[in-house]
């Protein structure tokens, strides 16, 4: 993160995101999301298996977003692995969990995740958060807890 | 020998026997000496003395007695000489011869016949009687002698100064003259009428007078009396050979104190220095010192002889007293010396000792005494053997007990320990047979458990390979059957074998051995078995039935205890699991209500937001409607989770510092979403000066949110006023809204789960779990919550929060 300062922004239409999420409609919505933002480069992983390996083929690697609830292995053993491989030691990686509680977001911190955004994911602010991280800024959002609001 | 012996050992003891042997006689021989000789010496100083004083007073009164003898015999020489002397003078013709000189002149011749006839006379006179020297007349009144007349072949002086005299009739004194002295006696003759009168003075021989003084014969050999003048010239002339009489003075003390006049007695040396006793006295007539003395050496010569018979005589006695009392001693102390001997050789050790003392007195009756202990000695000393085997067997039976009553403790607290420290009854019941075992070393130890029926005792642990054996097996012995197991199964009483053959036992026990079986009871209720083997016969004695039976009833206890427990882990497992799930659920639940519910309002919100590419309106206005109740429903499912999970206890807060008026902004630009349709005015008064507090973020959030989306729901028209100040230690929180505000009857119950304000009716939404959560939040805060609130005019809700949480752990 420290390093990071130095590294450019990333125009989205330039970025080669990897998204890591179990559940199909959410990696279809944030696809969309993305897709939105200009974002031309990103692939898909749906388990914590051999995410590192899968990371390693792609030819360039900007962004992780990497759900921490993932089948086989999660979030924070993949993340783990890809700390100690040289190539993603400086890569983005960004956890978007649904278990967005203080102490969650305080252990990702700690673990080296670069941001975290809590789910679910709010499609008004998420194209913000993605252009913020783009800008090699920092997030780290809890989400909003939705109250039961008036809708009449 | 012994003796020897008793030297060559260590030193005291020796010490020991020379002191008392030595010490015991000599000290008698000397108290006996000491009474012997010094009553008697005292005695004999005091004779002796006594007799010297008496001899001495003796002597003394003798010699005083001498003396006044003496005196009365030259008293009666004197007056016999002056008596003859005044005869003479008497005659008619002297008288008439001395008348004639005094009156006549010397040349006639009346006075040379008168002269010439008196002389004749006196010298016939003086032939005749030889007591005078010479006579000499004289006139009264001068000192020229008219006439003299000297005795031939006698030695007068004739140069007597007659002056020197006092010419009374009845002078007598010894004048004394330079060359010798003269005893002369005076008698007047009278001469004519009116005329002076005439002295016929009479010169005595002193022969006469030394030879009175000489004769002595009762004063011994060296006895003397003499005369002594004031010159110190004696009579008789004691001043002996060749000296010139001018030259001699006599000196001693008894002439000089007799000189001055004094009489007595005493011890001295006299005139010759010699020691003498004697008596002197002043005779004043005589103008002389009369004095009597005896030598010493004759005088106490008696004294002497008697002194040295006594001090003989004393010496004498003392011999035969030593003599007497060396015998005396020698026997008194030999026997005891004798005994003194054998009791330092018994206390050497040497015990085959008596004494041989052939006597009726109380040494005697020692000796048979120190016999007949010595004896005693002897046979308690042979015996003392045997009694320390005795005793040493005795003791060794003690310790053995005492050891085996340790065994029985250590058991006893080992199965004790055992039994209250593990509670796997698998564990607990392997060491309890084993430290049975390892400490009395039985043969075998097995515990036997009741099955569930009652109708088998089923080998639970046994000791040893053969309790591995035998458990691998499965061992089962019937209730009731006749082994002792079986026996003490049915029965509940501890029983013992003793002696049996090879016949019964777990497999080959050895011919000769004991079994005992303890029953493990509950409360009376046998649920098991103690068996005790071992290779002895009557190796269990009532004692051993007693402490065993404890040790079972201790294990029957931890057994129970470990049932107990192990149903206790059970229930306490399940209850674990049962949380464990509802935690699972919740999380489950918790992501499986929200996942598919996002995915609705995401993708909703995706074509809302034109990215799937344009919709017409009535599509807009559908899928607005459907973005809306999916994000009602989320609400609704947040909360109900959240009242899980308080009602499960799982619910915690995450303190942070929090900037309240922050947090109020934030939640206030959210509501304004809210109030976009109304006509409300949203106002927000935050204190200036409002600390920072320790609260949970995310949930106030969810509190303000809460009450701020209730006030916009009740309210049409008017203001929603949110106010923020410290107070105390707290911070206090106010939403004020101008809505319908809440009956009083029902704002008690608005903060109650699943209540809702009658208005609830009109607006059907909520579930009623809203205050109830804000409530529960802020009391998981610290804080206290509570509405006031007019029917019509609005309602205010408070709560406060800490500034700072406590820290309870």
């Amino acid at each position: 993160m420290r390093g990071r300062k130095t590294i450019m922004s990333i125009d989205p239409t330039d970025a080669h995101i990897l998204v890591v999420e179990d559940n199909v409609h959410s990696y279809v919505l944030i696809a969309r999301l993305l897709a939105f933002l200009g974002v031309k480069h990103q692939e898909w992983k749906r388990s914590g298996w051999q995410v590192l390996e899968f990371a390693d083929a792609m030819p360039h690697v900007d962004l992780i977003l990497m759900d921490i609830h993932l089948p086989y292995e999660d979030g924070y053993e993949a993340l783990s692995k890809l700390r100690n491989h040289p190539r993603f030691a400086n890569t983005l990686i960004v956890a978007v969990t649904a278990e967005a509680t203080v102490s969650n977001m305080k252990r990702a911190r700690a673990a080296g995740f670069n941001g975290f955004i809590g789910k679910p994911i709010d499609p008004d602010r998420f194209i913000n958060q993605m252009r913020t991280i783009l800008r090699n800024q920092p997030v780290w959002d809890l989400g909003i807890l939705t109250p039961s609001i008036d809708l009449s | 020998m012994k003796n020897q012996s008793a030297t060559e050992q260590a030193e005291p003891t020796t010490s020991v026997t020379t002191g008392m042997r030595g010490g015991l006689g000599r000290t008698l021989l000397a108290a006996f000496l000491i009474l012997a000789i010094v009553p008697m010496s005292t005695i004999s100083f005091i004779a002796i003395n006594r007799t010297r004083q008496n001899m001495r007073q003796e002597l003394m009164a003798r010699l005083t007695a001498v003396t006044t003898l003496k005196e009365t015999q030259i008293q009666q020489w004197i007056t016999e000489q002056s008596r003859s002397l005044a005869v003479l003078s008497s005659q008619p013709d002297v008288q008439q011869a001395a008348m004639t000189l005094l009156t006549e002149y010397p040349a006639s011749a009346a006075y040379d016949t008168a002269y010439t006839n008196l002389y004749d006379d006196l010298r016939a006179e003086l032939a005749q009687d030889a007591s005078f020297a010479a006579f000499t007349l004289l006139r009264e009144d001068s000192d020229e002698p008219l006439l003299e007349v000297i005795a031939p072949h006698k030695q007068v002086s004739t140069d007597t100064t007659w002056q020197q005299v006092p010419l009374t009739s009845d002078d007598r004194h010894i004048s004394p003259k330079p060359v010798a002295p003269t005893l002369n006696v005076t008698h007047s003759i009278p001469g004519p009428e009116g005329g002076s009168m005439s002295l016929l003075v009479g010169c005595l021989d002193l022969t006469a007078l030394e030879q009175i003084m000489t004769e002595s014969p009762e004063m011994g050999e060296t006895g003397e009396t003499y005369l002594v003048t004031p010159a110190g010239q004696s009579i008789p002339d004691l001043a002996t050979g060749d000296d010139t009489p001018l030259a001699v003075f006599l000196h001693s003390q008894g002439i000089d104190a007799a000189l001055a006049g004094h009489s007595g007695n005493g011890l001295y040396d006299n005139y010759a220095g010699q020691p003498v006793i004697g008596a002197y006295r002043w005779l004043p007539e005589l103008q002389a010192a009369l004095v009597a003395e005896q030598a010493q050496a004759e005088a106490f010569v008696a004294e002497e002889a008697l002194a040295t018979m006594l001090v003989g005589t004393t010496l004498a006695v003392a011999l035969l007293t030593t003599l007497l009392a060396a015998v005396v001693t020698r026997q008194i102390t030999q026997p005891i010396v004798r005994l003194t001997m054998r009791a330092v050789e018994i206390a050497n050790g040497d015990l085959e000792q008596t004494v041989l003392v052939d006597r009726r007195d109380e040494i005697g009756i020692l000796a048979r005494a120190f016999n007949i202990m010595s004896a005693e000695l002897r046979t308690l000393y042979n015996g003392l053997e045997q009694k320390v085997a005795e005793r040493t067997t005795q003791l060794r039976e003690a310790n053995r007990r005492l050891r085996y009553r340790a065994v029985q403790l250590t058991v006893s607290a080992e199965v004790g320990r055992v039994a209250t420290s593990i509670l796997d009854l698998d564990i607990l019941l392997s060491r309890v047979v084993q430290v049975i075992r390892d400490y009395y070393r039985f043969a075998y130890v097995a515990i036997f458990l009741l099955d569930d029926t009652s109708q088998w005792a089923v080998l639970r642990e046994g000791s040893g390979e053969l309790g591995n054996a035998l458990k691998a097996k499965g061992q089962w012995l019937s209730v009731g059957e006749p082994s002792l197991v079986g026996q003490v199964a049915k029965k509940g009483e501890p029983q013992v074998l003793s002696r049996t053959d090879a016949r019964g036992g777990p497999s080959s026990p050895p011919s000769n051995y004991s079994e005992v079986a303890f029953p493990l009871r509950i409360g009376g209720r046998t649920i098991g078995v103690l068996d005790i083997h071992s290779t002895h016969a009557d190796a269990f004695d009532a004692d051993d039935i007693r402490v065993l039976q404890g040790v079972a009833d201790q294990i029957a206890i931890a057994i129970e205890n470990a049932r107990a427990y192990e149903l206790e882990r059970e229930a306490a497992r399940q209850l674990r699991e049962a949380e464990e799930m509802r935690r699972r659920f919740l999380a489950h639940m918790s992501h499986a209500l929200r996942e598919p519910l996002t995915n609705i309002i995401g993708f909703s919100r995706v074509v809302l937001k034109g990215i799937d590419g344009p919709i017409s309106d009535p599509q807009r206005s559908d899928l607005e409607i459907v973005y809306a109740n999916g994000q009602h429903l989320l609400g609704l499912i947040n909360d109900l989770l959240d009242v899980a999970q308080i009602e499960a206890g799982l619910m915690e807060l995450e303190f942070r510092e929090v900037d309240l008026g922050e947090l109020v902004q934030s939640v206030m630009a959210t509501t304004s979403a809210l109030v976009r349709d109304k006509d409300i005015h949203l106002h927000q008064e935050i204190h200036p000066e409002l600390p920072l507090i320790e609260a949970d973020g995310a949930r106030l959030r969810q509190v303000l949110l809460k009450l701020l989306s209730n006030a916009a729901k009740f309210t049409d028209h008017g203001s929603i006023t949110v106010r923020v100040w410290p107070s105390g230690d707290e911070v206090q929180v106010t939403v004020a809204d101008t809505g319908c505000g809440i009956p009083r009857e029902d704002q008690e119950r608005v903060f109650e789960r699943f209540e809702q304000g009658e208005n609830g009716v009109k607006h059907p939404e909520g579930i009623g779990v809203g205050l109830a959560l804000c409530k529960d939040f802020v009391e998981m805060h610290g804080g206290r919550i509570w509405v006031e609130s007019e029917e019509g005019a609005g309602s205010t809700f408070h709560f406060t929060l800490p500034i700072l949480q406590k820290r309870g752990d």
